[in-house]
């Protein structure tokens, strides 16, 4: 099947106008083109180094929708598993995690070390008479690659290195996840749920799309910002940048509203250590902005900011990771994280976990209104007529002439995160990778 | 199966009512009415499910989709109750709670009670026709006071490993 089947490449997302077909939203065809085209060539997001501190732990995860088994082996050393048992295809690991020295098959018990070598067979292993190589019948192995903690995994031997695929994206998500020696930790095991839309809704929205704050936001972020008013909250967002930071990559961030002093919202005993462990301009970056959002290609995505739900409370920064797992034209399986610096008190630990239960789960008062935003969106977009139309990131023709010119950080950046310059740029990766 | 003495016949119907009212104010959203039911140091939680071999691995942190104190509660129901400062409950969705399997127990000091019940939700929300079914176990620490039951505390065991609705923007 070729993308031309759904519209040249250049139609359904088109540089030049900023228009985007919805059947990128809603074609089953290309979706089952993009597991192939985007998932399977890409670096994604398995977990992080935190969630499997002993030898033989094991995490059940997904890659794009291929089941995998994320592994410390007894050398330290993570690998990544097709979750599939070589010799008819059942699922060996069927609990979420564990420890285990191996994995046995339900069906005919056939038996891998975490190191994906096959060890025993129930039945006897001469019945082959040896006309069988049995190492054959190891666990298909996938690349793994790390970075400040994070695990990421591919199939696709073709692809660049881990660290070519992050490139400039590296010094954001070391503004996070290595802004401390002991660099981050993920609190607990993430849940997950079902979200009514096209995953690309949610990574596009958190490359990030800044207006949607206002609309969608507004009420909650005026109740636990200090009253931030509508106006001011505005404002920040129009100035804060947004930044292309190659291969797909994006972020925005949002700047602190007057009278919020820097480093409102993090432990300062941390600030400490963010300062001897981070450059220049990402501290400058980090302690004058109040939002921090961002999506690693294709579906690996964060956001970063300080609330109090009561006055007498100080305001608490919490971290939410999250992985939106493609799991249909219109359905997204969410995955989320929330995640602190290794070296926080656990207090501080436990509150900011506390906060982001508060804003950034299915239950969240900031997700609670995004999944109805994103299914109205869905339902809108799926008729013989509507998928049709086209969606507008027309913003980016007033703002491919906004660049900033003294950013502190590598990549492009834009004034406003109301541009959709890196949100739109997702969509002009996914567009190179669709073409073939 | 607990070494709790069951609570007598007379408080367990308050005990009933108290579980019916809720639901009922749950179902009419008038959440308002049922954070005046709560006591002011409540804890609300809801941890994430998972499959794990044996016994769920004890973890210092847990994650989950509930965590809330009474001010939280107040701003998530302050938030539900104009629809300008909500999109998801603009309109209300439609909820219906079942509560079934009730038990009360003493709750080892005068006036306070520990009851476990089932609960079943089902919802319809404005972008989704097929309804959606939430279902759990309620652990739920009660306290009387001056002749008014209210609720000190609630624990959600969550039956799904994946939450099949994008949100929950209702209280179980």
């Amino acid at each position: 099947m070729k993308i031309d089947d759904f519209g040249h490449p250049g139609q359904l997302v088109d540089p030049e106008t900023g228009l985007v077909s919805r059947r990128i939203f809603t074609d089953p065809g290309i979706h089952r083109l993009e597991l192939t085209r985007i998932f399977a060539r890409s670096w994604l997001f398995v977990g992080h180094d935190s969630e499997l501190p002993k030898p033989g732990d094991y995490l059940r995860r997904v890659m794009g929708d291929d089941p995998v088994i994320l592994a410390r082996g007894q050398d330290g050393k993570p690998r990544v598993f097709l979750n599939a048992c070589p010799h008819r295809g059942a699922l060996l690991c069927r609990a979420d995690a564990g420890n285990a020295m191996g994995y046995v098959c339900p069906y005919h018990g056939w038996s891998f070390d975490n190191t994906g070598q096959l060890t025993a067979m129930a039945d006897a292993p001469e019945a082959y008479k040896g006309r069988v190589d049995l190492h054959t019948f190891n666990l298909l192995q996938a690349r793994v690659g790390v970075h400040a903690g994070l695990i990421f995994a591919t199939f696709d031997p073709q692809a660049p290195s881990l660290d070519e695929y992050l490139g400039d994206a590296r010094w954001y998500i070391d503004m996070l996840f290595a802004r401390t020696p002991g660099g981050a930790q993920a609190l607990g095991a993430p849940v997950r749920w079902v979200a009514q839309k096209n995953w690309k809704y949610g990574a596009v929205n958190f490359a990030a799309d800044g207006p949607h704050a206002l609309k969608t936001h507004g009420p909650i972020t005026r109740k636990i910002a200090a009253g931030m008013p509508l106006e001011v909250l505005r404002t920040v967002a129009l100035e804060g940048p947004a930044v292309r930071a190659g291969n797909g990559h994006g972020c925005i961030f949002v700047d602190l509203p007057p009278g919020m002093p820097p480093w409102v919202g993090f432990h300062p005993d941390m600030v400490g250590l963010y300062q001897k462990t981070l450059t220049p301009g990402q501290l400058k970056l980090k302690a004058n902005m109040f939002n921090k959002v961002m999506t690693i290609f294709p579906n690996l995505s964060w956001v970063h900011f300080p609330i109090s739900f009561a006055s007498d409370q100080p305001p608490v920064n919490f971290f939410n990771v999250r992985v939106w797992q493609p799991t249909g034209p219109d359905r997204t399986e969410i995955w989320n994280w929330f995640f602190a610096d290794r070296e926080a008190p656990d207090e501080y630990k436990q509150a900011s976990l506390a906060a982001g239960i508060r804003t950034f789960t299915a239950a969240g008062t900031f997700d609670q209104d995004d999944a109805e935003a994103w299914a109205a969106i869905d339902a809108g977009s799926r008729g013989t007529v509507g998928r049709e139309r086209m969606s507008s990131f027309q913003m980016i023709l007033a703002s491919h002439d906004e660049r900033i010119a003294d950013f502190p950080g590598p990549g492009e950046a834009y004034r406003s995160t109301y541009s959709e310059m890196s949100e739109f740029g997702l969509l002009l990766r996914w567009r190179e990778l669709m073409a073939g | 199966m607990d070494n709790n003495q069951q609570v007598d016949d007379a408080t367990y119907r308050r005990i009933l009512n108290f579980l019916y009212d809720e639901a009922e104010l749950f179902d009419q959203h008038a959440y308002g009415r049922w954070l005046e039911r709560v006591t002011p140091d409540i804890r609300y939680r809801m941890p994430g499910r998972g499959f794990y071999e044996g016994q769920a691995p004890q973890q210092q942190f847990v994650n989950g989709y509930f965590d809330d104190d009474y001010a939280t509660l107040a701003v998530r129901i302050d938030l539900w109750s104009r629809p300008s400062t909500t999109t998801a409950e603009s309109p209300p969705t439609i909820t219906r709670h079942f509560v079934t399997n009730i038990r009360a127990y003493d709750g080892g000091r005068p006036h306070t009670y520990r009851v476990t019940s089932h609960v079943l939700v089902f919802r319809v929300r404005p972008t989704q026709s097929q309804p959606y079914f939430f279902s759990g176990r309620r652990e739920d620490q009660l306290r009387e006071e001056e002749g008014e039951m209210r609720l000190a505390a609630r624990d959600i065991l969550m039956d799904e490993a994946v939450l099949m609705s994008p949100n929950l923007s209702f209280l179980v």
